[in-house]
């Protein structure tokens, strides 16, 4: 990866910026949020189904990330570490969603509109496919998308959910068989709501 | 890319969700500030528990959270007060921006940090500081500075106090280890320092001076 | 704008603004040493919005790439301390970035901070990279010694008229000696001296190393 021509360039590990970063040049932290954010928060808003809480979660993991860096270790690739820290944050705010809802009377179709708020540039395909995304069981959708979309290894992702390789195998794959008889039908039959 | 051996369908809607997600100015900006904000990092932290819980109890104190009401009549709203406040908070970034109040808060904070968590381990102790007398003979000058790499070239940041009986200027400054470059300015004109070596860049006109500082290991 | 918003946005607003006025607070208090604790990695307010936007951009590139960033704004902050153009603290940032890229290149991944910058000021000075790796290559037994002040003392010759590549030979031979620092320096005085008094670069270099591989030996049990 070359940056400027002119600077005889040797691209900059993730290791190298923490390491740079723990040595007082704090800027280097903008780095890796430029290098990740965007990963991150196109994870979390698949996970949460919108795009203010996957901005909160993606928030408070790279802030989290920042003040526990010290603990980062060179062995696990940053990615996979913060991924660990996000996914924590995603199923944090999915608990406090769901708290809020008991509180409050709604119903799921409400639920739905309210949290997925299509992009400027959304397709009918997207809107579609984050509804059957948002009513696959969380555990699923969390295999799922670390697999298929951030396309993890299953160790990595071992790693970020603190699940067995095996058992995320097996949600793996009861996602896409979920997924493709949802799309299939077009979105009918029984609801899991985004929250559950 | 998808898998070769995932079937057609789970290939193009993994393709699809992996359309990149743009991330908002604004929000960068809002992170980036909280972080100059925090405490720095440094190697030889041990584990506090209390960065998770304060992180914990920030998520939770979040005011915005506590004001929204999810009910089929509102959402509407809800979506319209998620506008405002995204531009709300570009105003507070922007405005920051043009006032230039949000720059010195990134150094601001760091300062203010070295200065109350003193358990952290840093880079640079005291210690390795090394005290280093700068002298330049001027007899006629009324006024004579130090600028250079270790004072920001601020040129009122560092005056050299005159000898009488000598007419030489003198200041002494504690120094990190590293190459430092200077100049004395005299009375308003800029001047390389006649004993020491020179820095080779003239890139504005005239040449600097080089100081170096061994520290401990040397 | 703000009075028409929402109570949960003003509230929001209101103590963004506190936070900003405390450590705005801190900040003026903060830079009063004349001599900062950690060098100042904020480009000056006086320059314009753009100039400030293409140098976050090079320095950037720099920080990525693993060099030292600190001559960068140190660069800057004397552009602005001179009342250079501002085209003019480009260029200079622009330049000391391939300098200190040029400069890494031959001194090699595991050289120091100071001896990067040291370095890009001797390939300034008209020294060629090669030079620099041949200098590295010269340290032989003290390995792990510094660069430092030889680079210095050989930017500080070639500035003063001595031919580049002279100066490079001479500073090598000195360094595969095994030199220590403090003769180093004093040849460099030495150097200047005679360069002063009028001699030729090339005798007094040539004067100069001898008598200082002549004291070593001397000094020699």
């Amino acid at each position: 990866m070359r940056w400027h021509a002119g600077f005889n360039s040797v691209p900059m590990t993730d290791a190298t910026l923490v390491r740079q970063v723990l040595q007082g040049d704090t800027a280097a932290f903008t780095l890796l949020v430029d290098r990740h954010a965007a990963a991150c928060t196109r994870f979390a808003m698949r996970m949460l189904g919108n795009r203010e809480d996957a901005e909160d979660a993606t928030q408070e993991s790279f802030l989290r990330a920042y003040r526990s860096l010290a603990r980062y270790e060179e062995r696990q690739a940053f990615r996979t570490w913060l991924f660990q820290i996000l996914v924590n944050r995603c199923r944090t705010a999915a608990v406090r969603r769901q708290r809020r809802q008991r509180m409050f009377l709604v119903d799921d179709n409400a639920v739905a509109s309210a949290s997925v708020r299509p992009l400027a540039d959304s397709t009918e395909l997207r809107a579609e496919l984050q509804r059957a995304i948002g009513r696959l069981d969380p555990e699923q959708r969390e295999a799922f998308l670390l697999k298929h979309v951030e396309q993890l290894s299953y160790d990595e992702m071992a790693e970020a959910t603190g699940v067995s390789v095996s058992a995320l195998k097996m949600r793996v794959k009861r996602a896409c068989d979920r997924l493709q008889w949802l799309l299939r039908e077009n979105g009918e039959g029984e609801v899991s709501d985004v929250g559950t | 890319m998808s898998e070769p051996d995932d079937p057609r369908w789970l290939s193009e809607i993994s393709d699809e969700l992996r359309e990149e997600v743009p991330v908002r100015a604004a929000w960068r900006s809002r992170l980036l500030d909280d972080v100059a904000r925090s405490r720095r990092p440094a190697l030889g932290d041990t584990y506090d528990d209390r960065i998770d819980d304060t992180g914990a109890a920030i998520a939770e104190a979040t005011p915005r959270r506590r004001r929204i009401v999810l009910t089929p009549i509102a959402s509407v709203a809800a979506a319209l007060l998620f506008a405002a406040l995204g531009a709300g908070v570009t105003y507070v970034a922007l405005s920051g921006r043009n006032a230039n109040t949000l720059a010195p808060i990134a150094s601001a904070s760091r300062d203010s940090a070295t200065r109350t968590t003193t358990t952290l381990v840093s880079t640079q102790t005291p210690a390795d500081r090394e005290t280093v007398r700068f002298a330049l003979s001027a007899p006629n000058a009324s006024r004579v500075a130090l600028v250079g790499s270790f004072n920001e070239w601020n040129p009122i940041a560092t005056p050299l106090v005159r000898d009488p009986a000598t007419g030489t200027w003198m200041v002494s400054l504690r120094l990190p280890p590293g190459r430092h470059v200077y100049a004395f300015v005299v009375d308003g004109d800029v001047t390389a320092d006649p004993a020491a070596p020179r820095a080779a860049d003239d890139d504005f006109g005239s040449a600097n001076s080089v100081v170096l500082v061994t520290g401990n290991a040397s | 704008m703000i009075a028409r918003m929402p109570s949960a946005i003003s509230t929001r607003i209101g103590m963004v603004s506190l936070i900003v006025a405390l450590v705005l607070g801190l900040a003026t208090s903060a830079t009063h040493a004349s001599a900062q604790e950690q060098p100042d990695r904020t480009l000056p307010a006086q320059l314009s919005a753009g100039t400030r936007a293409t140098l976050e951009r090079l320095i950037d590139s720099a920080r990525v790439a693993g060099l030292p960033v600190d001559p960068l704004y140190s660069k800057v902050r004397e552009g602005v301390f001179r009342s250079a153009d501002e085209a003019r603290v480009v260029a200079a940032v622009q330049r000391l970035g391939r300098d200190l890229g040029d400069a890494r290149s031959a001194l090699g991944d595991s050289a120091r901070t100071e001896e990067i910058a040291a370095g890009a000021n001797a390939l300034r000075a008209g020294v060629r990279p090669a030079d620099l790796s041949k200098l590295r290559d010269s340290r032989g037994r003290r390995g792990d010694h510094p660069l430092t002040v030889a680079l210095v003392v050989l930017a500080d010759l070639a500035t003063r008229g001595v031919p580049p590549a002279m100066a490079a030979a001479s500073v090598n031979e000195l360094v595969a000696r095994n030199v220590s620092d403090g003769s180093l320096m004093s040849f460099r005085q030495n150097v200047e001296r005679d360069l002063v008094g009028g001699r030729s670069a090339a005798s007094a270099l040539d004067a100069r190393t001898k008598s200082m591989i002549d004291e070593m030996e001397r000094r020699r049990p």
